[in-house]
């Protein structure tokens, strides 16, 4: 199923954050919490997938010259609804998201998708590019937000809502908290120990085993041709 | 026309999107309005007692000097009789910068509880143990004055009421003065929350000698006064200085000749309200002397410093030109030191003085 594909191909490799260190900003700041990082993720998910749909609907009446501040309208129209819809109905996620989630209007990461996908393929397969890209985001802030509260506050916030809230004790009262996990370069520490992680995992399966996935189709080869056009955006 | 679809296609997304933004933003208004009250509810519960009002609509904003505010707002039950109030104010600044804080008192103005509000940049782990319950428990009930007490941190003063966390003295610091700044800020402001009932401070205010005022313009108003021959109590001049303000002003005359004025004036408000100031100056408009109506309700053994002599008079000798009329604590070119432990009476007397001066200057023409 190459719909399935798609959506494959972005998990495993978690290219954006770990391999490309684009969206790092939102996965940094939100990660203080399994829930932040959760609720950042369905935010970056619903932004990415909605945009990358738009995108690629528009694609063909868009004039090439036009196209990033095209993008970056749809982008933000997106982010400024999550915007909305997070302060109305989450407010204490909106709280600890705080600026981040309006940054993602600008964020690197949703538009170098945007850019590399959608404006050059189908709207379907695109939509699942989105998808992948967001869900394999999704996995790595959760895991690091996890690792981050556990280490650091030595609980698993997984459900925060109003006063509904559901956070285990893990650790706490056993070991002590290493505040340093909750502070920015705990984020840094997480983030560049599961980057090494998964290198190594990758080192130790084997090109052969990767090969049996979808290839990477960052570059295909028109858009190279489009690069070398000198009325090209990029 | 190959400029149609570069500027007509951004300009259809472009309304798109507005129009996607108007179904949406509406749509969501009264849900964030609501998220918005249920959050400041929802701060103010945790330090204020069980209330059925709205006390941010009845909230009172107050100047604290240098740009700084503080906001109050009033707790009242079913019937909206006053249960004590909340006090939003910055503190000083903590080892990460500025620490907002939102005290709860009950009605006779003892601490209740008290929260550090988002936006701090305290350590985490040592500085945010400040929030911690066992720390915080220190404070409830304490109020404004504790006998034999200050609000100082244990470190720096034996009787201080706050025992500091070990490893973030600064913050504690900020938040002793902090709380302690809402309790003043509070006693200051109650006589303007509607029925808020104020307990008469516990104040040895009986054992002091009552001075009429009479007496006190007896004994003091020829002191501030340049030498003089006449009674100048014997002639005094009422003179309205607008927005229901008014002052008196008494002439000092030699050999018939006017040598100097004082004037009988409130001054801004201080912690207890205005402060009556009995102001002298010469004819070249230096200050001959000051002196303090009693009856004023700065605070004892705080406020009522600044009847010490020794520091009125300082100000003898000073023009209006000699400075800003501020204590020097506020403005490296004010006139005068402020009292410690009386700040904030000390800049209304201070204002109040400088006020006078300028009273003399424009109306000692009338006199004569």
């Amino acid at each position: 199923m190459p719909v399935l594909k798609e959506i494959a191909r972005g998990i495993p490799e978690e290219k954006a954050v770990l391999v490309c260190l684009f969206g790092l900003c939102p996965a940094l700041a939100s990660t203080t919490s399994a829930f932040n990082g959760l609720g950042m993720a369905a935010s970056v998910v619903f932004v990415l997938v909605c945009s990358s749909l738009a995108i690629s609907l528009l694609e063909p009446v868009v004039a090439p010259g036009a196209r990033i501040p095209c993008a970056v309208t749809v982008i933000a129209t997106f982010v400024t609804i999550v915007d909305l819809v997070l302060h109305a109905f989450v407010f204490q996620l909106w709280l600890d998201l705080g600026i981040y989630v309006p940054l993602l209007a600008v964020s690197c990461f949703v538009l170098c998708r945007v850019g590399a996908c959608a404006e050059r393929r189908g709207v379907l397969a695109s939509g699942m590019d989105a998808l992948g890209m967001g869900l394999g985001f999704t996995l790595l802030v959760v895991v690091a937000g996890a690792i981050r509260e556990i280490l650091g506050s030595g609980t698993l916030t997984i459900w925060q809502m109003g006063d509904s809230l559901i956070r285990l004790s893990v650790l706490e009262g056993r070991i002590a908290k290493a505040v340093v996990m909750i502070l920015p370069p705990g984020a840094f520490l997480t983030i560049g120990t599961l980057l090494a992680l998964r290198n190594l995992l990758i080192e130790r399966l084997g090109r052969s085993s990767l090969a049996r996935l979808p290839a990477e189709r960052y570059d295909p080869p028109d858009r190279r041709e489009r690069c070398t056009e000198p009325s090209s955006p990029s | 026309m190959k400029w149609v679809k570069p500027v007509a296609v951004p300009a259809a997304i472009a309304i798109a999107s507005a129009g996607l933004l108007c179904l949406v933003g509406p749509g969501t208004d009264a849900r964030r309005l609501a998220a918005d009250r249920d959050h400041e509810l929802a701060r103010l519960r945790a330090v204020l007692p069980a209330f059925s009002n709205e006390p941010a609509r009845e909230a009172i904003e107050t100047d604290l000097g240098g740009g700084r505010k503080a906001i109050l707002y009033p707790a009242r039950g079913p019937g909206g009789e006053f249960l004590g109030l909340a006090v939003e104010l910055p503190a000083p600044p903590g080892y990460g910068g500025a620490v907002t804080l939102l005290v709860g008192m009950d009605a006779g103005l003892k601490v209740i509880d008290y929260t550090v509000l988002p936006g701090h940049a305290e350590t985490p782990g040592l500085g945010t143990r400040v929030f911690e319950d066992a720390w915080r428990a220190q404070f409830r009930g304490k109020g404004l004055v504790e006998p034999g007490r200050t609000w100082k941190v244990q470190r720096d003063d034996p009787d201080g009421l706050v025992d500091q966390v070990t490893g973030a003295t600064i913050t504690s610091r900020s938040i002793a003065r902090g709380v302690e700044l809402a309790l003043m800020t509070a006693e200051s402001r109650i006589r303007e929350i509607p029925g808020a009932v104020v307990e008469e401070p516990e104040t040895d205010q009986a054992s002091r000698p009552v001075v009429t005022e009479e007496d006190f313009l007896r004994e003091n108003l020829d002191r501030v006064l340049p030498a003089h021959d006449n009674r100048p109590a014997g002639k005094p001049v009422p003179i309205d200085l607008g927005g229901g303000k008014n002052a008196i002003l008494y002439p000092a005359r030699l050999a018939g000749a006017l040598v100097g004025v004082a004037v009988e004036m409130e001054s801004p408000p201080g912690y207890g309200g205005p402060i009556r100031l009995l102001v002298g100056a010469g004819m070249d408009g230096a200050i001959t002397g000051v002196a303090i109506f009693p009856g004023h309700k700065e605070n004892p053994g705080y406020g009522d410093r600044v009847e010490d002599e020794a520091w009125l008079a300082g100000f003898v000798g000073k023009t209006l030109g000699s400075g800003v009329w501020k204590p020097r604590a506020e403005d490296p070119a004010g006139v005068v030191d402020a009292v410690s432990g009386a700040t904030v009476s000390s800049r209304a007397v201070v204002a109040g003085v400088g006020d006078a001066l300028a009273v003399i200057g424009e109306y000692k023409v009338k006199v004569e």
